[in-house]
């Protein structure tokens, strides 16, 4: 009799089975491994000289900012629009930054930049002409465009 | 005979509990890092991409290595040659219609961009993308 109801006891004892659940975690966890992606990429946008803009000339077209990265500096210069050419020379991206809020809105600005420069430092200039208000597009000139 | 009772040793068991407490931490970062979008970037293993601060975002389009010696088109190795570049263009014209995505190390010099650049204007490409790193911190080199 006491056996019996021993029995009955332990048959009534709810218990979580954990032995699915760690295997659907042992399968689960390789997969996501594996398709998990930890580096996050993204892209900086930018054009490359249509024949007919080149082909203009600069009288006629709207005003552009001519952007020419040296290895330890950059020289923006203001053109067309029948403006007076101003040149100026900056020793690094902040002074652009804030010299490029100060600017009047460009269709375009051409960027160019020496053989001995990085692409990193390229890239930083781009992604501040690009992140200014007053330039829509940056256009990539080649030598062959100059 | 209390004495004997309280020296007996039990089988060893497996603790499960701290198991599917790690087993769960797991799961759930695995889930957040986990990415369902197909951006596919296979970089060459001495390529490490300049690191902006930009929004993370799906690439999608033709990939363009820029290396020390040669030029990748998805993969492939490119001659000097332009109208290699333009008939590989033309073949997968599909994906160069979503964009063309230029991969190259942050520290390469840019002459060797302005080459691939100058290729990819000559096969008649117009709009050009970058590929970045993105990190949560500004670096500048300049």
């Amino acid at each position: 009799m006491g056996l019996l109801s021993d029995k009955v006891k332990i048959e009534n004892e709810a218990s979580i089975s954990l032995i699915p659940m760690i295997n659907f975690f042992i399968a689960i966890i390789p997969v996501l491994l594996i398709a998990s992606s930890f580096d996050d990429y993204s892209s900086l946008s930018a054009n490359l000289p249509a024949k007919a803009q080149t082909t203009e000339s600069p009288s006629t077209t709207h005003a552009q900012l001519a952007v020419y990265l040296h290895k330890d500096e950059v020289s923006l210069k203001l053109i067309g629009n029948n403006q007076k050419s101003q040149k100026t020379v900056y020793k690094s991206v902040q002074e652009i930054e804030s010299r490029l809020q100060q600017l009047p809105s460009f269709r375009t600005a051409i960027f160019r930049a020496s053989d001995e420069t990085t692409y990193r430092q390229t890239l930083e200039v781009i992604q501040r002409l690009k992140r200014s208000p007053s330039i829509e597009q940056v256009v990539i000139a080649n030598k062959e465009d100059l | 005979m209390n004495l004997k009772n309280k020296f007996k040793i039990e089988p060893p068991r497996l603790q499960m509990t701290p198991m599917i407490d790690i087993f769960t931490v797991i799961l759930i970062f695995f889930i957040v890092s986990f990415s369902v979008d197909n951006t596919n970037i296979e970089l060459d293993k001495n390529t490490q991409l300049p690191v902006l601060k930009l929004d993370k975002q799906e690439l999608q389009g033709i990939h363009v290595q820029v290396l020390a010696e040669s030029f990748r088109i998805n993969g492939k190795e490119m001659d000097e040659n332009i109208e290699s570049w333009a008939n590989e263009l033309k073949k997968n014209s599909t994906a160069a219609s979503q964009g063309i995505l230029i991969e190259a190390d942050a520290d390469i010099p840019y002459q060797r961009i302005d080459k691939a650049i100058s290729k990819l204007g000559q096969s008649g490409v117009n709009d050009i993308q970058f590929v970045v790193e993105v990190k949560g911190d500004e670096y500048e080199s300049l």
